[in-house]
């Protein structure tokens, strides 16, 4: 089918296009050049996931983790060694931190996750828009930049964050898809000038499983 | 027979050279579905319609942001004033602070965890008050502890408070 694909290439140069089916699915073609001659014919702009093959992102290094710095989710390691203590300890939250419950309320954490923020609780579904991640589905995550935290009677801000020993935020990989079809059209009056592109981007969605809490490492920084 | 490029390009079966204009039009005519009156059905007022509704889409990018940003503040604003501080006291108390929470999340937090709002005013209003800036029609803060850390900046020597 090389031949086809060359001749495609010439008849779809951006000069002489417009907007015609072709145009409009040329792109998706380009990748899937399996599909040329099968019936296509209905999905001139409503592309499905056929169209399009799984990509690979290359995910940069902020979101990658070291070996040296990888967590066992089911073994954390035990807080470190406590930190200089202050006298005039704040009495009120030293005895919130103790007497608090994690079957009294419902606790929150805000939580950094690739360039976002999101308010969490147990239970959520996050979505990240436009990412793959190269977890797979299935893969418990243990999300670590969290900037706050929320129990009945007190909160925790980070500055930035709070640190690791405190709290595990984890998650799991439930969906990797891709997001309905965006389209974008671009159009000049009396130029002649019109564009049509599809584009789908990919969607991870994450479980949020449990929200532990530290308490002797608090109290510690306390 | 041997055919050159182009001759051969007429010989491909017409399913990739679409002169039938039901195909352009009908392109149209889906996205024109539930247009009001003859736009979602003929194709020629279709297309003029259809073409003005991607321009709005285009438009819409940029703006929304603006305005989903404008509405964040709108909201801290307003939850600042219960507390007798104006928003932006808040968002630039916060940054200096280091605390790097945004304003989708700071919304928030304004809305459904009031308490921990208040705690955040509490500690802007303490931070300028060191600074000897007092905010007008503002109620004398929650005591605050601070170990004078509020105004100390991150440097390598004191990380271990910041993890």
């Amino acid at each position: 089918m090389q031949l086809a694909n060359f001749t495609l290439h010439r008849l779809l140069s951006p000069i002489s296009i417009r907007c015609t089916p072709a145009a409009v699915i040329n792109r998706t073609l380009r990748s899937s050049p399996a599909l040329l001659g099968k019936k296509y014919a209905k999905y001139y702009f409503t592309p499905k996931k056929i169209f399009r093959k799984e990509e690979i992102y290359r995910v940069p290094k902020t979101q990658l983790i070291l070996p040296h710095e990888r967590l066992d989710p089911l073994n954390i390691p035990e807080p470190s060694a406590p930190t200089a203590t202050e006298s005039g300890l704040l009495e009120q939250l030293a005895s919130a931190v103790n007497h608090e419950q994690s079957t009294s309320g419902r606790p929150f954490a805000i939580v950094h996750l690739v360039g976002k923020q999101y308010k969490v609780s147990e239970g959520d579904l996050v979505q990240l828009v436009g990412k793959s991640l190269l977890a797979e589905l299935g893969d418990e995550l243990v999300l670590e930049k969290v900037l706050a935290l929320g129990f009945t009677d007190f909160t925790l801000y980070g500055r930035p964050m709070l640190s690791r020993d405190c709290v595990t935020v984890r998650a799991t990989v439930v969906e990797k898809t891709l997001e309905p079809p965006k389209i974008r059209f671009e159009f000049r009056k009396r130029q002649n000038f019109r564009r049509m592109n599809i584009h789908q981007t990919n969607a991870t969605v994450l479980r949020i499983g449990s929200i532990e809490f530290n308490k002797p490492a608090v109290q510690q920084a306390l | 027979m041997h055919l050159t490029c182009p001759l051969w390009v007429r010989r491909i079966p017409k399913i990739y050279r679409n002169n039938d204009p039901f195909y352009l039009r009908n392109l149209y005519l889906q996205f024109s579905f539930l247009f009001r009156g003859r736009s979602s059905r003929c194709f020629r007022l279709a297309e003029q319609r259809v073409i003005k509704a991607f321009q709005h889409m285009n438009a819409m990018r940029a703006v929304r942001k603006d305005r989903f940003k404008q509405l964040c503040d709108e909201r801290i604003d307003a939850a600042c004033a219960q507390h007798g501080i104006p928003g932006k006291m808040l968002i630039d108390g916060l940054g200096r602070m280091n605390i790097q929470l945004n304003r989708k999340m700071l919304q928030q937090l304004a809305i459904y965890e009031p308490y921990s709002f208040k705690s955040l005013t509490d500690l802007v209003k303490q931070y300028h008050s060191e600074l000897g800036i007092v905010p007008p029609n503002a109620e004398p803060p929650a005591p605050v502890v601070t170990r004078g850390l509020l105004q100390s900046p991150i440097v390598p020597g004191n990380r271990k408070f910041y993890e």
